[in-house]
Order: structure tokens, then C-alpha cells, then sequence
């Protein structure tokens, strides 16, 4: 699993300008942020730079290996891609697929944080081991563990429900469902994490207002709680579409790289199997861009989101 | 009475939903000390009747992978990432914290959008620059990709953590005579200490967990880290689910244990804090 990245919005306080010589401050930022600089140019900008390069050619192994001259295509790339229906079922999947693993985690994590919040110490303590072990799991090991509990012939959820033989992963929806399944069990703590601490932040002197002026619970927990965690929430919503949108490893693994002809494709893992798997790596690329601007849309969401609640 | 009631219920809600969550860890525990035979049972047993902690000593040594080396690569990589990510955004965190200056936002709004950007899209890119450089297909590579996908997150933990000391502080300490060198190494790092932690440990675990880029970039199998080494075990024909579940539970152990650890110096260290 990726990192949980909810940053906090950039401190207000901050030092005022310190009225010195211009170029010495300038020199001083420059070293500062230098090392930042030289690793995200150097690592993440040339990459992308070059993956926009290669999605105008017709660049495949004999052109990676120096045996072919390139070809230059113009947009020809993206023309193929967006005249291909599989990109639009591929896309439509990713999203229904990225919004079903978002609302499970978020209702799986908030309730979980309520439970937590309300529960004895002994459930409190499992709940949060159970958190923490989802945290540490590789989504690689947690993917083949939920692979092998559901394996048709020797899987203990077929034996104990009685479905021997049945395979879950050979339906598209069912492969879909599985592999969301395990999503929202490895991404839980997060949503759950933040919840839990947006709850036990709030005062219980508001909560004895709410109950001096005759709120019945559920309007305590529509009219005080919720507005107060809004903004919590909202954050863990948008990080939850970002993961979600960029699955590759639960897919990868769990539908054996896109499911039974390529019906459990997401974006990601499209992109990987057109230009790895199929050494078109022009094609890939042209995915690649489509993704990342997609996803930069999003970011732009977030961005406005944490400022609002900053 | 009701209230009472009510708590028993909730704590057996809780424990029933904590031990669903927790079972795939037990499946986990019980396939990794089953024998190979035991555990493509048709149908499957619940326990093994012969229990194999060998599995653990085995799989070191198998035709499939050189688990060795792949362990070697997992710790190198992560420790290589973490670090050259920590020492990348300390003081790019630190400078945007306490400084105004015109390109701030830009900067702090792009480190921020890095994010968006993944190791599968960024591939072919990368796979081409490290052609160039002559580092394709080794550790030094990973470590470059590693730190540069955390540095977002480390940058931005650790600037709002800065951003928190009251300026007052570090200015106590200038009056007093302390370079601004000093100042960052004796005041602010000791009070920034729980936000470095942070930032640390989602690093490194990160680093510990990635799959994608290392799956790309890194074709030799003594070069590749735990999480592809894993996916050896798992063939069309044969498989050795016993050894995906001993490296997973090895590989899974040492963020655990880091987190448990971590978790006092933590708190010790928002206590110490000698701001509040």
C-alpha cells in the first residue's frame, strides 16, 4: 500500500520576509530546496517528459533496442487508443470499480472508527490490531492471502460455505467484487485512523449541549458530529480516490494481470499490459498521459479541498 | 441497565468484526507452518496435522528464488529510499515552513501534485533515463525511484510540522547567537522530532511494500526485493503457497515491530515538546 498521505495544509504562520539583500535570500532558498528540486526534475518531470515524447511515436522493442528507426506518429497513439472500446470499457471499469472501493472504505472505516470509539478496551484493541496489521501488509501478501482463501478447489471460504469448486474469479463481477473486498480490508485504517481521531477530538461539551437541548441521538449525530467531521472526511474521500484510481497490485495479482480476457482491466494495469506485456511502449505511453492527466484533475479537487478546509 | 446493555453489545460487535478482519492473518500463520502437501488439500483442513516450521528454513533455498538476495534488496532499497528522501525534504520542509518567498506555493503546490504521478506510467521513461545513466537494473536505480515517489509526502508532513513551532522560538535562539544552521540542528529538529518520525516510518514502509517499479525495472532475480520474489512462488502448474506465507509473515514482522516501537517514541516525543 502506498503511503497514507493526508499532509496538512501549509502553515499559515509563517516568518514575515526578513528585509535583506534579494540575492542572498534567493541563493539561500535555492540551496534549501535544491536536493527536492534536483530528485523531483531528475526522477519524476524527465520520466514524464519522456513518456510524452514516446506516446507521439511508434515505439516498440525493435525501436527500444536500437534495431529499427523511430517513427513519428503525431497523435496517431491517442486516435488508436480513443477509438478503441476496450480504453472505454477499461475506463468506465476503473471508475465504477475505484468508486465502489472508495464508499466501502469509507463506511467500513468510519464504522469501524465509531466502534472503536464506543467500544470496550479489548475490541478497541483488536480493531486497532487489525488496523495496523492492514497497514503493515504488502498489498502483495494480503492480495495472494485473499486469493488462496478464495481459491476454488482448496480455499476455506468454498469449504465453509459449501461452493466446492465454485471459482470466484472467473466472473467479471464476482473477480471485480473479490478483489474490492480486499481492497477495502487493506485500506480501512486509513479512513478509520483519521475518523477516530476526528471523533475523540471533539468536546464533550458540545455533545452535552446537543443533549441538554434534547437532541436525539441521531440528530447528534446528523446536525453535530457529521459538520464537524466534514472536513476530515473530505480528505479521506479524495485520498481514497486517488489510491483507488491507481490500483495495479491487487488486479495485477489477483485476476492474473486483468482477469479472464482482460475483463477485470483497470487503467493502471491496461497501461502496463499494452506497453510491458505487449512492448507497445508508444501506446502505453499515450495511456500513460491520458491517466495522469486524469488524475492530475482530481489533485486539482484536492487542492482546492484542503485549502477550503485550511 | 439499557446502557449497560447496550456497551455488551457493542463489545461483542466489535470483537466479532475485529476477528473477521484479523482472519486472513490466522489463514496466513497456519499456511506458513503447513507442509506443501497439506495445503493444496482437497477439501482443506483447517489445521495442519503436521505442523512445518521448516518452511521458515526452507524457502531460503529454493529453485524458484534467491529469497537471500531478494531479502538483501528489500532492506538496501528501503533504507537507501528513506534515507536519501529524508535528507532530500528535511530542509526543503524546513525552508518553506519558516520562509516567504515568491515561489513558495508553486513549489510546495507541485511537490503536492508528484503524487498523482506512479511508478507504472513513469516506466518506460525511467527505464529509458536509466539506460542512459548505466544504472538499469540495480539497487542505486530503486532507491532513486523510491525516495522520489515518498519525497511528496515526506515534504509535506514534515513542512506542516515545522510550520507549527512558533516562530518566537527559533528567534529566541538567534538573539542568543545561534547560526540559522544551529538553530535548525539544536531547536528545531528536537521539537520537529514526532513529524521526522512520521514521515520516516510511512517512507519506509512505502519503500518496504512497493511492487510496481521494482516488477519493471529490476528483470535480474537477485536484484529484486521481497514483494516480486513472491510472485515466483505462484506458478501456472506448481505452486508453493507455504512459502508465499512464510515470506509474507517475514516480510510483514519488521513494520510491526517498527511501528511498535516507533509508537512510544511518539508520544514521548509530542510530550516532550516544550511548546504547547
Amino acid at each position: 500500500m502506498l503511503p497514507q498521505v493526508t499532509p496538512a495544509a501549509p502553515g499559515v504562520r509563517t516568518r514575515p520576509a526578513r528585509r535583506g539583500p534579494q540575492r542572498g535570500q534567493a541563493r539561500a532558498a535555492a540551496l534549501y530546496l535544491l536536493p527536492t528540486s534536483v530528485i523531483l526534475l531528475g526522477l519524476l518531470a524527465y520520466p514524464l517528459y519522456q513518456l510524452v515524447v514516446i506516446s507521439f511515436y511508434d515505439y516498440g522493442q525493435p525501436q527500444a533496442s536500437g534495431a529499427a528507426p523511430l517513427v513519428f506518429l503525431g497523435f496517431d497513439n491517442y486516435v488508436t487508443l480513443l477509438g478503441d472500446p476496450q480504453f472505454w470499457d477499461v475506463l468506465a471499469a476503473t471508475v465504477v470499480f475505484a468508486a465502489v472501493c472508495v464508499v466501502g472504505s469509507l463506511l467500513v472505516g468510519t464504522a469501524l472508527a465509531v466502534l472503536a470509539s464506543r467500544a470496550n478496551p479489548l475490541p478497541r484493541m483488536l480493531l486497532f490490531l487489525a488496523a495496523l496489521g492492514a497497514w503493515a501488509t504488502p498489498a502483495m501478501a494480503g492480495s495472494y492471502v485473499w486469493l488462496f482463501m478464495f481459491d476454488q478447489d482448496f480455499g476455506i471460504v468454498n469449504e465453509v460455505l459449501g461452493l466446492a469448486g465454485h471459482s470466484w474469479t472467473f466472473e467479471r463481477f464476482s473477480a471485480f467484487g473479490l478483489v474490492a473486498a480486499e481492497i477495502v480490508w487493506c485500506s480501512f485504517p486509513f479512513v478509520m485512523v483519521t475518523m477516530y481521531a476526528g471523533i475523540k477530538a471533539i468536546a464533550p461539551e458540545v455533545l452535552e449541549a446537543a443533549a441538554l437541548d434534547g437532541a436525539s441521538a441521531t440528530r447528534t449525530a446528523t446536525s453535530v458530529i457529521l459538520p464537524i467531521l466534514r472536513p476530515l472526511l473530505m480528505i479521506a474521500t479524495i485520498q481514497s480516490i486517488i489510491w483507488d484510481f491507481k490500483v495495479f497490485t491487487q488486479i495485477y495479482v489477483m485476476t492474473g494481470g486483468g482477469g479472464v480476457a482482460g475483463q477485470n482491466l483497470v487503467l493502471n494495469v491496461f497501461a502496463y499490459q499494452k506497453a510491458f506485456a505487449g512492448e507497445q511502449y508508444g501506446l502505453g505511453a499515450a495511456i500513460g498521459v491520458v491517466m495522469t492527466v486524469l488524475l492530475l484533475s482530481i489533485t486539482g479537487l484536492y487542492v482546492r479541498a484542503q485549502r477550503r478546509t485550511s | 441497565m439499557a446502557r449497560e446493555k447496550k456497551r455488551w453489545g457493542l463489545t461483542i460487535v466489535g470483537t466479532v468484526v475485529a476477528l473477521v478482519f484479523l482472519f486472513p492473518y490466522l489463514i496466513m500463520l497456519v499456511g506458513a507452518f503447513k507442509p506443501r502437501r497439506e495445503i493444496l488439500q482437497v477439501p482443506p483442513a483447517y489445521l495442519p496435522d503436521n505442523w512445518e516450521p521448516g518452511n521458515f528454513l526452507t524457502m531460503w533455498d529454493t529453485p524458484e528464488t534467491p529469497l537471500p538476495f531478494n531479502l538483501l534488496s528489500t532492506v538496501v532499497i528501503s533504507l537507501g529510499g528513506t534515507a536519501l528522501a529524508l535528507l532530500a525534504a528535511l530542509p526543503a520542509a524546513y525552508y518553506t515552513a519558516r520562509h516567504r518567498f515568491r515561489l513558495r506555493l508553486p513549489f510546495l503546490l507541485l511537490v503536492l501534485v508528484t503524487q498523482m504521478l506512479q511508478p507504472t506510467v513513469l516506466a518506460s521513461g525511467l527505464f529509458r533515463e536509466f539506460v542512459e545513466l548505466g544504472i538499469n537494473d540495480t539497487w542505486l536505480a530503486m532507491i532513486l525511484v523510491n525516495a522520489a515517489f515518498n519525497l511528496s509526502f515526506a515534504v509535506w508532513i514534515m513542512h506542516s510540522f515545522f510550520a507549527s513551532v512558533p516562530n518566537e522560538i527559533e528567534e529566541a535562539a538567534w538573539l542568543d547567537g545561534c547560526s540559522k544552521g544551529q538553530s535548525l540542528r539544536r531547536i528545531m529538529l528536537p521539537l520537529v522530532w514526532p513529524g521526522i518520525v512520521t514521515a520516516v516510518i510511512f517512507t519506509f514502509i512505502a519503500c518496504w511494500n512497493e511492487f510496481a517499479a521494482s516488477l519493471i525495472l529490476l528483470p535480474t532475480d537477485v536484484n529484486q526485493p521481497l514483494t516480486v520474489a513472491l510472485t515466483r512462488f505462484i506458478g501456472q502448474y506448481e505452486s508453493a503457497w507455504q512459502y508465499v506465507f512464510a515470506v509474507s509473515i517475514i516480510g510483514i514482522l519488521p513494520v510491526v515491530a517498527l511501528f511498535a516501537l516507533i509508537e512510544k517514541h511518539l508520544v514521548s516525543g509530542l510530550t516532550a515538546g516544550g511548546v504547547k
